[in-house]
């Protein structure tokens, strides 16, 4: 009993003691979810930087730093019990879902007032758009491309040598050596496993956690396949289109003659850790190359990035949207104002201020102190003047040696294709369901029977959603 | 009580005498050769014990990006010592455990508390409907506490206690989660319905009160039960994480589970091999807790199944 | 006893009470009653069908690898005479890990990758690698043998104190009459432990219903194929992932009646058996 008293004492004088303190003005407080984690102190510095000044100008505001990252199972609790921040950065996938759920509120008036609507990358605003209103301001944009470990493909004889260890991407005629089509990445991918019994495998498909039907719909639409077909007064689902099964057939053969990486579930961010040395290829998007060396270990001089290859000859098709900032259903209109204003302090808004250059070049010192990688952004504001003062910045800062990453980057913008406008999620998830059912059956995987099973669950999903 | 050092004696079979085979069994070679069994099982048990365990401690220390590596090798090619204090620093492990520990404390003081009251007063003062109440409790202990999470969260934030992110009391709601605890209200009670009924009757001729009771003549027969459920609750606090998950919404309070979880699925924060050595981090406490209060954890978990 | 009562409210009935309203709206605020709507959606969702069918692999693994093997570790400690002390420290240790950490422990060497420890050690054996946690045949069976390793010490001691009780002297009268072990374990020991054996079988399937972390990470999200889907995380997943706040209470509602027949099983079960005794 002593013990037990001694220890209710104890914690009522911690209560005490933590209880005090906590002044109220009249500020407005912003509770910033982008924050960075504690764990990254030289990023908080650099935040703490940006609040600073922008308090200093914007008297009227605070800023809080309420760090949150964006997961499924906590948004909706967080949100009916007030304690979600009022602006976070969630995945790309997400925004149509809380949207529905009422989770996140339009912005649209907010972007009008201040002409930023007009600046927005089009596909990037239309992935954020659903019945003319404007859910969010993306944060970078990325597209799916092909990363490709050129030391395994180059040690299987599959890419030229320069000098003894470096290979090229390119013939000495010029014209490519890395894989263009999907048949040469099946064609590279058997010499390396099955020719000369390489411990890598070619090529890692993923197939859970929806990014699977993610990569899949992307190598779909480079067969030809056109997956959402809108009639007019109604969506109709077409998962299992010639074409897509081509491209489900193709992956198939993948599987079956042992070129993928082995895991049935498998998750996008497995590839940070295979590229290395467990696999030559992979899909990647284009705003996390720098894990393969943060995560990866990787020389990125070893790896190069090249466009989605294509699958019927013309189509280089690369998924392309973008990591979205929302704002919380029931933030106030002045909040929104305060928080975009802080965009510019941070260096993501679409102005060429000092600050936003400022921010932005602070960013790049600190990833640069950090020892990352730094690459080409796809910039999510459009307008001239930004843009080209955002890439004179960024080309004083990237530090990759660009040769094997340009394939990529010169294309994108005639390659970029926004993700299928309705219920992509659920498409994702159904397809998932395909590509996994396809790992496990291997050869008596029926793809064809496969995809219309998923069809018909999409199709579920829009006449429940969209065509009502 | 005096402290005496054994001289280690070899056993030896032939001195065996209680147990299903005794020494009159192994007389026969046949038995002996199952008491060979018997050692073998168990030291193979014991390494699929152990073997996670090494397991996680060697991939946890091997060099930047050989866990990525095609070529696997069990031990680390380098052992990268270093990365105990790197990891220390960049994660603020002293927060995380500091947290842990006021969360642990708060729940086990709640546990013992507001249980044993419960107990005592089903087990003893028998009020009018405890039937009920124990059998309504009974309901609780059966049906996981998870599948009603939702409805929990939300009836915590209307009573407006997840708003005291700011200070310690943000703990509140977990802390006295652990004082409704079915299971424990259990031991509690099984515990006290076996103390002798002439002790607490005594008292009560005395005009001793039912608070008194229980002060002075419950409590201090029950300590063995309080230091069980006290033990339960230390792990079930250190481990739980769905509740302070949900509950703990500012950053410089979460518990070292919530800490994993975060970190995990951020997943760009951490290296596979760094995020492994978080987990080593994370079972040090409870195998120091473990070992120096070893035959007291396993007497109550002896105690986990005896009380039906 | 106010106080622990209203926590109790608070805590476990009020939520409970909640939860089986919901089981009937359609919604969390401003719902309006649906009768059994909820139901009807949950079993035409494969999903559930799924989770439905795996609790009762869930159960026949878990009693398969989970139930016996915590027996056999209490009876070779009961019996072992060197280094008792030492083998009961180790066997129990992994007791002491957290369930996060051991989830994600197991979720390391469970890799389907060819570089992945089980598929390393299989290979070094001489056998193809296999997808391991990637496999629906064998996703239960592994989860089961982490929760297994987790859980196995501190029953097994349970078993350990039951053998020790068993008073000597019925052994010492079965070997005068001539008994040879093994009618020896099974007419004195197995009885012996009758009642052990019967509440950890019924203890061991409630813990079983609330398999929810394991699948969560490593399934992932009951994965692959909704093989490993638990009824406990598909509630849940309902929950949080899709915001059906109904679907989710009305499978919370089917899995609490389950567990309930289960336990009501053991009751008229026990009370067969002790009358059965007393005859």
């Amino acid at each position: 009993m002593k013990k037990t008293s001694c220890l209710a004492l104890f914690s009522f004088g911690l209560l005490t003691l933590a209880s005090c303190g906590g002044s109220s003005d009249n500020k407005i407080e912003l509770k910033i979810g982008f924050w960075p984690e504690a764990a990254s102190s030289k990023d908080v510095a650099m935040y703490n930087r940006w609040k600073e000044r922008f308090e200093a100008e914007n008297p009227e505001y605070t800023i809080k730093g309420m760090p949150y990252t964006y997961s499924t199972e906590t948004v909706g609790s967080k949100f009916t019990t007030g304690s979600l921040p009022d602006v976070w950065q969630t995945w790309f996938t997400e925004p149509e879902k809380l949207k529905d759920r009422k989770i996140i509120r339009s912005i649209t008036d907010e972007l009008q007032a201040l002409g930023w609507d007009g600046k927005m990358d089009e596909e990037m605003k239309s992935t954020l758009t659903f019945e003319g209103e404007i859910y969010g301001v993306p944060r970078d944009g990325y597209g799916l491309g092909l990363l490709i470990n050129k030391k395994i493909l180059g040690e299987n004889g599959l890419l030229p040598e320069v000098s003894s260890g470096v290979y090229s991407i390119y013939n000495k005629d010029g014209t490519p050596a890395y894989p263009t089509t999907w048949q040469e990445v099946y064609d590279m991918s058997n010499v390396i496993v099955n020719e000369n019994g390489d411990v890598a495998k070619g090529f890692m498909m993923y197939s859970a956690n929806k990014n699977g039907g993610w990569v899949f719909s992307n190598i779909a639409w480079n067969f030809g396949a056109n997956l959402e077909i809108n009639e007019g007064n109604k969506i109709k689902a077409n998962l299992a289109s010639e074409e897509s099964v081509r491209a489900l057939e193709w992956i198939k053969s993948m599987a079956v003659d042992g070129l993928l990486q082995e895991k049935v579930s498998c998750v996008y961010n497995d590839w940070y850790s295979n590229i290395k040395e467990k696999v030559a290829m992979a899909v990647v998007g284009s705003d996390v190359l720098q894990q393969a060396a943060l995560q990866g270990s990787c020389d990125m001089n070893d790896l190069a990035f090249v466009p989605m290859p294509s699958g019927d000859g013309t189509h280089h098709y690369s998924l392309y949207g973008g990591t979205p900032f929302v704002f919380t259903k029931g933030v106030s209109d002045k909040k929104v104002e305060g928080i975009l204003k802080f965009f510019d302090y941070i260096g993501r808004s679409p102005s060429v201020s000092e600050n936003n250059l400022l921010a932005k070049q602070e960013g790049y010192e600190v990833a640069k102190e950090k020892g990352q990688p730094i690459l080409p952004s796809i910039m999510p504001w459009k307008n001239e003047d930004h843009v080209k003062a955002a890439k004179e910045l960024e080309s004083r800062y990237i530090n990759v040696d660009m040769t094997d990453y340009s394939p990529f980057f010169d294309s994108i913008q005639s390659n970029k294709h926004a993700e299928e406008p309705y219920n992509a999620q659920e498409m994702y998830e159904a397809l998932d369901t395909a590509l996994q059912s396809v790992f496990s059956y291997k050869e008596n995987a029926n793809c064809k029977s496969l995809l219309e099973t998923a069809s018909s669950t999409l199709q579920k999903e829009l006449d429940k959603g969209v065509n009502k | 009580m005096k402290l005496k050092m054994k001289k280690y004696v070899f056993p030896r079979l032939k001195d065996k005498r209680g147990g299903f085979l005794n020494f009159a069994d192994y007389r026969n070679p046949a038995h002996k050769v199952g008491y060979g069994f018997i050692i073998l099982l168990l030291l193979l048990f014991s390494f699929i014990a152990l073997f996670p365990i090494v397991y996680l401690v060697a991939s946890s220390l091997k060099a930047d990006g050989e866990i990525n590596s095609a070529v696997y090798s069990f031990w680390p090619r380098v052992w990268d010592w270093g990365r105990f204090g790197r990891i220390w620093n960049t994660i603020d492990l002293p927060r995380y455990y500091l947290n842990t520990f006021i969360y642990v404390i708060g729940a086990v003081v709640c546990a013992v508390v507001f249980n044993s009251l419960l107990a005592y007063a089903v087990a003893i003062l028998k009020p009018f409907g405890y039937k009920v109440i124990d059998k309504v409790i009974f309901l609780g202990y059966m049906i996981p506490a998870t599948l009603n999470i939702l409805p929990l969260i939300r009836e915590i934030s209307d009573f407006g206690l997840l708003a005291n992110s700011e200070s310690i009391l943000t703990f509140l709601p977990l802390w006295l989660s652990f004082g409704a605890n079915a299971y424990y209200y259990m031991l509690f009670k099984d515990y006290f319905q076996r103390l002798p009924k002439s002790l607490i009757e005594a008292g009560s001729m005395d005009g001793a009160g039912h608070f008194q009771i229980f002060r002075r003549i419950v409590l201090p027969l029950s300590k063995p039960i309080m230091g069980i459920v006290a033990i339960f609750s230390m792990t079930a606090a250190y481990s739980d994480f769905l509740l302070p998950y949900l509950v703990l919404q500012n950053e410089k309070y979460k518990t070292l589970m919530v800490g994993i979880y975060n970190i995990g699925s951020a997943g760009d924060l951490l290296k596979p091999e760094e995020f492994l050595m978080l987990l080593v981090f994370s079972i040090i406490p409870q195998v120091i807790v473990f070992l120096i209060f070893q035959r007291q954890i396993m007497g109550a978990g002896v105690n986990k199944g005896s009380k039906e | 006893m106010i106080v622990p009562l209203l926590l109790f409210l608070f805590f476990v009935w009020y939520p409970m009470g909640r939860n089986l309203v919901l089981a009937f709206q359609d919604g969390y605020e401003d719902a309006s009653f649906v009768g059994f709507q909820n139901f009807v959606d949950i079993f035409e969702d494969s999903s559930f069908l799924s989770a439905f069918k795996n609790t009762f692999l869930y159960i026949g693994w878990s009693l398969l690898i989970g139930y016996l093997v915590p027996v056999l570790l209490g009876f070779l400690l009961s019996e072992v005479i060197h280094a008792k002390g030492l083998f009961r420290v180790i066997l129990y240790l992994p007791c002491m890990i957290s369930g996060m950490a051991v989830v994600f422990l197991f979720n390391s060497m469970y890799g389907d990758g060819s570089q992945d420890l089980f598929n390393v050690i299989i290979t070094h054996l001489g056998f193809q690698a296999h997808p391991w946690k990637g496999s629906t045949d064998l996703v239960i069976p592994l989860i089961v043998l982490a929760m297994t390793w987790k859980g196995a010490g501190s029953t097994a001691l349970i078993y350990l104190s039951s053998f020790q009780s068993i008073d000597d002297s019925m052994y010492e009268a079965a070997r005068m009459d001539g008994a040879s072990a093994r009618q020896r374990f099974f007419r004195i020991t197995i009885p012996a432990l009758r009642g052990t054996l019967l509440t950890l079988f019924v203890l061991q399937i409630i813990s079983v219903f609330q398999v929810f972390y394991e699948p969560l990470v490593i399934g992932p999200n009951g994965g692959p194929l909704n093989a490993s889907m638990s009824l406990m995380l598909l509630s849940y997943l309902y929950a949080f992932n899709d915001f059906e706040y109904g679907k989710s209470a009305a499978t919370a509602l089917v899995l609490a009646l389950i567990i309930i027949a289960f336990t009501a099983l053991y009751y008229l079960l026990d009370r067969f058996l002790k009358k059965k005794e007393a005859q």
